[in-house]
């Protein structure tokens, strides 16, 4: 059945299931006691109706005994008259055992048979009647009642059964009225009971919505009453927990404002410092045009002081022959002579590195691509890069030393960019192991079995928190951003390696120094 | 030779063994088991100890009482009870002396050798007793073919006590009521016969519904009429109909012969009184100096 009319939050309720629940069971109940009670009730009443037909009937059977057996039909038809004086009486018939009717009384109303409750007695003689033969023997054995005849009784039972509709009007009336009886007072008692939690719903919706200020009144110590006290309690560690999550929330605001602050300084820095870099490339590409001029210039003259040398070295020599020893530039031939020589092959020599640093710095600065060459011997890196680093004069209280193998093969590669990757990597190794006392050590090798070289730059610094070495080779990545570090050594390094197919690793603990090792192989695959 | 020697023996022995079995006097025939009859029986025995066999006739299907009889040929038959009566009827080489059986004087005539005790008591007893109760009009139905000889005999009797019998004959049970009927208003008390027309399962409690409606008591037969409504009873002794018997069968054997023996009539008899029958019907009476002797159920 639909209930169209009641609100949804009403058919939802505790009270009106708890309501719908018990009036459908007290109806269905009612229903079915009511049923059965009609039923008992009917049965009953025929039973009842039977009984008094049988007891009329063994009434007139037992007063008839004796004028049935002398077949007195004046008094048979006077005391059946009398029987069928009854009002629901229909008809008497009083026979013979032999079947000869002796009275028949019919009323003159005319009854379908269905509508008659018929009831016949046999007449028998009296138990306690005894025959001579009997009684001269003083037999006490009852003998059997010889049947005399019969007596029908005929009942109308129209009154009955408009007894049994009245009867069936007045239970389903009582029933009816039990059935909203009841219901009205399980109303009453589950407004009382449900009140509580009527109370408790609206406090908890409310709290729902967001209030935990809100309290539940408790009306009473029972269920409902505790379960306000427990949701009031919850609700109130609820608020507290949500003055606390907001206070964090500010904190957390505030401290994540500071550290954007923070890296955005950083960020700030590491632009600038990327700034000045650019800025030194453009000012390396200038400079790179304003040292080739002069830089080509001493290496002509150089070349010509050389040949020059040379040419003038035999008649120099003769002339010491001849005239013995002499002072050239302050000092005596003998020794002037193989200076001299080996000053214009220094003069050659450095001049040609500054062509190439500039001409590296032109393509570093101008993105040019780097080319790879053959024949590149990776032992002669490691002694220009010991070189750099001697002249950059930082490591004076550092132990720099090179274990170069002789086995190590010439490899294909850059040459100037090797000698950066090792620069930078010695840089490193130089300020960590700045106020330790410790030692740097560079080594070549070659492993054969992957055809590849080492290089290896092992320092007794300070070594790296684990916490760091993921992010070595990081762009802008560095520990002395505030001394002067560009956090692109390691990266550019890296970057270069991997240019050159190889792999840059480390090896480091707190305390125990780093190992640097640059894999190279023999012959790089070729560029796509 | 042997084998003749053994049919011998055994002709013998079959020709030995019906004498063997004639080892008694009486036949006792017993309508059915009852203690009426053994109270009989005893007072039979109690005189003289015959040598007997009992047939008990309702412990057989079909009892055939002539082959006994002509198999044991016992000298004399005892029956007790209508039935052992009429099953007695085809005997007629020994003397039948029949006791506790109401039908004996319809059967006299068709059996010359029957003789025995009726259970009609003698009716001065009646008379006595009425005359007692101070009731003069006293109301007798009855079957004329069957107790004309007894109304005849009381009637002669009753003018000495004093007592007027008012007669309604009743040829058929269902005229009794009738009978009853008629006599309203016209007795001061009912004798009650054992006629079996008048008298029967059916019709003995109208004798009783007579008794309440007219206030006149109901003098009957039988002490079991006193638990119906009879107000006094006057009982044939039954122990004392068994040594009427014996005598008689003592008489029978010795060779008297049965018709001398007749049928006759009983001569022990007792009162029995019902008192709250006799104290509602306010009859009050004193016996004192009559021959039956009192006892009140």
């Amino acid at each position: 059945m639909a209930l169209p009319a009641l609100p949804k939050d009403f058919r939802a309720s505790f009270r009106f299931k708890l309501f719908a629940i018990f009036t459908t069971v007290t109806a269905v109940v009612t229903l079915l006691f009511i049923s059965l009670f009609i039923i008992t009730e009917i049965r009953e009443q025929r039973r009842l109706a039977a009984d008094k037909v049988h007891l009329l009937a063994a009434r007139l059977a037992d007063s008839i005994r004796l004028p049935l057996y002398a077949e007195n039909r004046e008094t048979l038809q006077r005391l059946a008259e009398e029987t069928a004086n009854s009002p629901e009486i229909h008809s008497v018939v009083i026979s013979t055992h032999d079947g000869r009717v002796l009275a028949d009384l019919h009323k003159p109303d005319t009854i379908g048979p269905d509508e008659l409750l018929s009831e016949t007695v046999e007449v028998r003689s009296s138990p306690l009647g005894a025959s001579p033969e009997s009684a001269i023997t003083s037999n006490r054995r009852a003998p059997e009642p010889t049947l005399i005849g019969t007596v029908r009784l005929e009942r109308d039972t129209r009154d009955l059964k408009q007894r049994i509709r009245g009867l069936v009007w007045t239970s389903c009336l009582l029933a009816l009225g039990f059935w909203l009886t009841v219901s009205l007072l399980s109303y009453l008692a589950l407004r009382q009971v449900t009140s509580s939690f009527n109370n408790l719903m609206s406090g908890i919706q409310i709290m729902r919505n967001g209030n935990y200020g809100y309290r539940i009144g408790v009306e009473r110590e029972d269920e409902p009453g505790r379960a306000a006290i427990a949701i009031n309690e919850l609700a109130a560690s609820l608020l507290e927990r949500d003055r606390e999550n907001q206070r964090l929330q500010e904190e957390l605001l505030s401290a994540m404002r500071l550290e954007v602050q923070e890296e955005k300084k950083l960020l700030m820095a590491k632009l600038i410092q990327t700034n000045r870099m650019t800025s030194l490339g453009l000012l390396a590409s200038s400079m790179a045009h304003e040292i080739n001029n002069p830089n080509g210039s001493i290496r002509l003259a150089g070349q010509y002081l050389g040949r020059a040398w040379n040419d003038a070295m035999p008649l120099l020599q003769q002339v010491s022959a001849e005239e013995g020893d002499f002072s050239l530039g302050g000092i005596p031939f003998s020794t002037a002579r193989d200076n001299i020589s080996e000053c214009c092959a220094t003069i050659d020599r450095n001049t040609d590195r500054i062509t190439h640093v500039i001409q590296d710095l032109r393509s570093y600065s101008v993105g040019e691509r780097n080319e790879l060459y053959p024949g590149v011997d990776i032992n002669q890196v490691v002694t220009n890069a010991l070189a750099i680093i001697h002249a950059h004069g930082t490591h004076t209280d550092t132990s720099i030393s090179a274990d170069t193998s002789p086995q190590v093969p010439v490899i294909t590669a850059n040459y100037h960019q090797l000698e950066q990757v090792l620069v930078n990597l010695l840089m490193n190794a130089v300020q960590a192991v700045q106020g330790n006392k410790g030692g740097i050590v560079v080594s070549t090798a070659y492993n054969a079995d992957d055809d590849e070289v080492l290089i290896i730059v092992r320092d007794e610094g300070t070594g790296i928190p684990p916490e760091h070495m993921e992010r070595l080779r990081d762009p802008f990545f560095s520990t002395r951003i505030d001394k002067g570090g560009s956090g692109l050594g390691l990266f550019v390094a890296n970057f270069i390696v991997n240019q050159h197919c190889g792999k840059l690793d480390f090896a480091s603990a707190p305390g125990a120094g780093t190992t640097a090792t640059v894999r190279l192989p023999l012959t790089p695959p070729p560029r796509a | 030779m042997h084998r003749h020697s053994l049919t011998a023996l055994i002709l013998f022995l079959a020709l030995l063994l019906p004498a063997l079995a004639q080892a008694y006097d009486v036949l006792v025939l017993e309508s059915r088991r009852d203690r009426a009859y053994d109270e009989v029986l005893r007072g039979f025995r109690t005189p003289r100890r015959f040598t007997e066999r009992v047939v008990i006739l309702t412990d057989y299907a079909e009892a055939d009482i002539v082959r006994i009889v002509r198999e044991d040929r016992p000298r004399m038959v005892l029956a007790m009870g209508d039935a052992a009566l009429a099953a007695s009827r085809k005997i007629r080489q020994v003397p039948i002396i029949a006791v506790m059986s109401l039908g004996i004087r319809d059967r006299r005539n068709a059996l010359p050798n029957l003789a025995g005790i009726d259970m009609f008591a003698p009716p001065e007893h009646y008379l006595e007793l009425f005359q007692e109760m101070k009731k003069r009009r006293v109301g007798v139905i009855l079957n004329p073919a069957k107790c004309g000889w007894y109304l005849r005999r009381a009637q002669q009797m009753a003018h000495r006590y004093g007592i007027k019998l008012v007669v309604r004959e009743t040829p058929n049970p269902r005229d009794t009521l009738d009978r009853l009927t008629s006599l309203k208003g016209e007795v001061d008390a009912l004798w009650m016969l054992p006629d079996t027309t008048a008298v029967t399962r059916e019709t003995a409690e109208a004798y009783f519904v007579f008794s309440q409606e007219e206030q006149v008591p109901v003098v009957a037969f039988a002490g079991a009429y006193l638990t119906l409504g009879a107000a006094a009873a006057v009982e044939i002794d039954r122990t004392e109909l068994g040594k009427q018997a014996a005598e008689m069968a003592a008489k029978a054997l010795s060779g008297t012969d049965t018709a001398e023996l007749a049928i006759v009539s009983p001569n022990g008899v007792s009162l029995k009184t019902n008192p709250s029958v006799l104290k509602r019907l306010g009859v009050v009476f004193g016996l004192m100096d009559t021959n039956l002797r009192i006892s009140r159920e």
